[in-house]
């Protein structure tokens, strides 16, 4: 093959491949925002994209504002129809700069301490849904018929009655404690102690401090008592069970919000939804020191086994 | 004139006006419907803020419980200076206030339910006790007391919530107030001895007095001093002569104990009353129990409703009306209190862009390869490979142009970096330079709460004269054209934003009327209003037409109960099963979503099994074997 026609197939080449590359990115209706390399935020992406079905643009902030910046400022120029953003720094972004484009997100803990929030968003919730989470440990320890939870200022009424008429049907008695402060946190436990199963602790950033946390930890030890959380980070540093949402699911959950929005035009409403798929997560060390029986045929449905 | 850009937010209407305040409903100042938070604008207007001391109050007062984050506690989001006056930027509750709950059961001869009125007290109780007990960073007391605690100033929102409202204004408002007979007035009916006397040492111990006079009202139908004038209640007040709460007989013991809570509050001595808010909120808690139990937020709402059907709507209306682009001269710094980056402790600022795998990566490797097509098509064309290079040059022209115009990252963010339209995440707004630089700002307890509720029925079309502006805007009146008022259904998720009717706003001095003291019967006429009033009309959203906006479309239908999540277990996985007789495509061991209800469940080899599942519960099922 002489050198000109070589040199012509590689021009062709060349310029196929780069129409094929350009042409995702310039089409995509959706765009997805990614606030930085860490897997709660990377791991939803893939199952959104193989459940979204159509091609989508993702961008990774690295934790950066100047990219952030630079990105919504090039968005502004060609918007597209949803962004999906995983972190709080990308929704906000989104939410912020490019006020007029729905806004699906997820892995934000607290959305509205950010003002991610209002017509135009939804989200899906990086908590279990209440009944969800005590219906689940009740699965794994149906014995424990009364637990102390102790409640910080900002979790909402709603939630603590969707847990006590989930326990009521249940046949479990709920002893909600409110704490203000780590002070009170510890007083609870010391109050309560005596008069419940097992522990619920509620994540509020109000009351639990690293310090604080650590109390308990070596507290519900002390006294054998399991302590429920409900983040998988909390049930590492010495909880014991946690129910908490799948991240590959809360990927094809918003990549459905997502599909009805492009398809069916649907309206956000700035609704938080409840993740659809959880995991259990068990921290047998805990399990040990709480003094707790699992029936072993129960731990292999155990999502995370934390030893 | 409304709709007009303010500070960080855009003023949407006004809510109410008093003598030294304007309470404006607003909303992030962005100029389009993407992203709406509404907010309440408390206005100070410019001649009283030439008392130093009081701006220096308010400045502290407002910078220390800005930092209350409390379910039951609405959040003072900011505060700082716009010219000549000050603002203080508030969360806006969707509904309604605890006065004009209280009016309207009064105009239907009607006592509010005894469990509904503990609710809302335990929740007040609960606020309270989290501000008072505040700590600093060295964990001394911050000292914080509401000291304007009354039913104007405690909110139920449509969703059922309970939130307390003006936390923290009301001592420097009051300083203000002294010398401002009228608005001093309103308070006195809801204010402790000491309080009255005006000592400097008030601890938490006045917020639980007026929670005592407020439960009061709410379970007599009138306040303790209602008929008396100001000079009758400050001599009451003062004497320790306050009426004690007496039970209707037929609440037998239930009653008798609720009455020694509710007079345990209203002891005169500091030290009779309970010793903090949470010994008081626990006793509420024990009381309710033989009330049938504190109602949840479900039923509290479902109580609202019932007492005024109109309000949700009229609240979810409002919210969309303007929820819709608003055109504005100038549009509004998006602004925040808080920004995600400047949260994070990783985030250093570099120059680093977009990094590959999105377009701006993939796009330097695209503009390179494109770069080099068109030059070889180029040679093509002037060698003879005449179609072939036309076809390929074409290719390139299309695709180069928006390439070339497209900037590389690092110049996109050095643009942005230096650009200084672009908001900045990482600073704080102006205004809130400002605050913190130089001044304060003052407010009257006393118009916000009303500003807050949907007040009386509004109707929503009725013609209304605009709005008296209090306040001489500086900047130019905007045109407006906002978007028609969209009947809304009743049925929404979680966050849907709220909205009171746009109200003409009066303020009423109420002459004193009929008595009653240390009565539990509802009065035989409608009582009077408090003797300060701020009553929200029946205007509504005419003296602003609204322009036409795409409607978003109707809600969706209600959806049938939710399923559960039901796993069966068996000594096998992997044996199929039969829920209800019928085949699923399910094994044992699997988990799935199932309609939620009374189910049997087989499989072969196995004895059936009975269950319940429950709405988004999970159950799991043990078979047992044969």
């Amino acid at each position: 093959m002489s050198r000109a026609v070589r040199t012509l197939l590689l021009s062709i080449v060349t310029v196929l491949v780069s129409v094929a590359v350009v042409t995702p990115a310039w089409g995509s209706r959706v765009v997805v925002i990614v606030s930085d390399d860490l897997s709660p935020y990377t791991d939803p992406v893939e199952t959104f994209l193989e459940a979204l079905g159509e091609p989508a643009t993702v961008y990774n902030l690295r934790g950066r504002e100047s990219d952030a910046m630079g990105l919504a400022k090039r968005l502004a120029k060609d918007p597209p129809e949803v962004i999906f953003a995983l972190g709080a720094k990308a929704a906000w972004t989104a939410r912020t700069q490019l006020p007029k484009v729905p806004l699906v997100y997820t892995s934000v803990l607290a959305p509205t301490r950010f003002g991610i929030e209002g017509t135009r968003t939804a989200g899906v919730s990086m908590v279990a849904g209440p009944e969800l989470a005590v219906s689940e440990f009740h699965n794994y320890f149906p014995d424990y018929k009364k637990i102390g939870v102790l409640r910080g200022p900002s979790i909402p009424d709603a939630r603590i009655e969707a847990m006590e008429s989930a326990a009521k049907l249940l046949g479990i008695e709920l002893e909600v404690q409110r704490v203000r402060n780590p002070r009170d946190v510890r007083q609870a436990l010391r109050t309560l102690g005596p008069k419940v199963d097992a522990f619920w602790l509620q994540p509020d950033r109000a009351v639990i401090d690293r310090p604080t946390y650590r109390f308990v930890v070596e507290e519900t030890r002390r006294t054998r008592r399991p302590l429920v959380v409900e983040t998988e980070n909390m049930v590492r540093a010495g909880g014991m069970f946690a129910t908490v949402p799948d991240a590959r699911g809360t990927g094809r959950q918003a990549a459905s919000i997502v599909r009805e929005v492009l398809d069916k035009g649907r309206y956000l409403r700035g609704e938080i939804v409840d993740p659809e798929e959880v995991d259990v997560v068990l921290s047998l060390s805990s399990l040990r020191a709480a003094g707790a029986e699992l029936d072993p045929l129960m731990l292999d449905f155990v999502d995370v086994v934390v030893r | 004139m409304y709709p007009r850009p303010y500070a960080n937010y855009t003023l949407l209407e006004q809510l109410a006006t008093g003598g030294m305040s304007q309470v404006d409903l607003a909303r992030r100042s962005v100029d389009d419907a993407g992203y709406v938070r509404f907010l309440v604008v408390k206005r100070i207007r410019a001649n009283h803020v030439e008392d130093e001391s009081f701006v220096r109050m308010f400045k502290d007062e407002a910078r220390i419980t800005s930092e209350l984050r409390h379910t039951h506690i609405a959040q003072v989001y900011d505060f700082g200076r716009v010219g000549e006056e000050y603002y203080l930027a508030l969360e806006y509750v969707p509904g309604t206030d605890l006065r004009v709950i209280l009016s309207t059961l009064r105009q239907r001869r009607e006592r509010m339910p005894v469990r509904m009125a503990l609710r809302i007290m335990h929740d007040v109780l609960d606020a309270l006790q989290y501000a008072h007990t505040r700590t600093d960073a060295h964990g001394r007391s911050m000292n914080i007391v509401h000291r304007d605690v009354n039913p104007r100033n405690i909110m139920v929102s449509i969703s059922g919530e309970v939130k307390l409202i003006d936390f923290g204004v009301a001592r420097a408002s009051d300083r203000l107030e002294r010398t401002q007979t009228d608005h001093f007035k309103g308070k006195v009916a809801y204010m402790a001895p000491e309080q009255i006397s005006g000592g400097d040492a008030l601890d938490h111990r006045v917020d639980l007095f007026a929670i005592g006079l407020t439960l009061y009202e709410m379970l007599v139908g009138a306040g303790p001093f209602a008929g008396m004038d100001q000079t009758q209640i400050l001599f009451r007040i003062m004497q320790g002569r306050i009426p004690s709460f007496a039970p209707p007989r037929d609440w037998g013991e239930s009653g008798r104990a609720l009455a020694q809570v509710v007079n345990k509050a209203l002891r005169a001595d500091p030290d009779d009353r309970y010793p903090d808010a949470d010994t008081m909120r626990r006793a509420v808690y024990q009381v309710a129990e033989a009330f049938g139990g504190l109602p949840t937020t479900a039923e509290l709402r479902e109580w609202l409703h019932a007492l005024d059907p109109d309000l949700e709507p009229r609240v979810r209306q409002k919210m969309e009306s303007w929820s819709g682009p608003i055109p504005l001269g100038r549009s509004g710094d998006p602004g925040s209190d808080e920004v995600p980056f400047a949260l994070d402790a990783s985030g250093t600022m570099d120059a680093r862009a977009i990094p590959p795998g999105d377009s701006s990566g993939s796009g330097t490797v695209t503009r390179t390869m494109v770069l080099t097509g068109v030059g070889m098509a180029t040679a093509l064309l002037i060698g003879g490979g005449a179609i072939l290079a036309v076809v390929l040059l074409v290719v390139g022209l299309i695709y180069l142009p928006p390439l070339l115009s497209a900037e590389p990252d690092a110049q996109a963010t050095a643009e942005v970096n230096q650009a200084p339209p672009e908001p900045d995440p990482t600073e704080r707004s102006p205004a809130r330079k400002t605050d913190e630089s130089e001044q304060g700002a003052e407010s009257d307890g006393s118009s916000t709460a009303a500003a807050q509720e949907s007040s009386k029925p509004a109707k929503p079309s009725s013609s209304t004269p605009p709005a008296p502006s209090v306040t001489a805007p500086k900047t130019a009146p905007e045109q407006r054209t906002p978007p028609p008022a969209r009947s809304t259904s009743s049925a929404s998720p979680r966050v849907a934003p709220e909205t009171p009717s746009q109200p003409a706003v009066s303020i009423i001095e109420e002459p004193s009327p009929t008595p009653s003291p240390s009565i539990v019967e509802i009065p035989s006429e409608p009582e009077p209003e408090p003797e300060l009033t701020v009553r929200i009309g029946a205007s509504d959203s005419a003296s602003t037409p609204k322009a036409p906006e795409p409607a978003p479309p109707p809600e969706p239908e209600p959806e049938p109960a939710e399923p559960g999540k039901l796993t069966i277990l068996s000594g096998n996985r992997g044996v199929p099963v039969f829920i209800d007789g019928k085949k699923t495509p399910y094994k044992t061991g699997d988990q799935f979503d199932w309609p939620s209800g009374d189910l049997t469940i087989t499989a072969d080899g196995h004895e059936p099994a009975k269950v319940t599942l429950h709405p988004r519960m999970s159950r799991m099922v043990r078979l047992s074997p044969k």
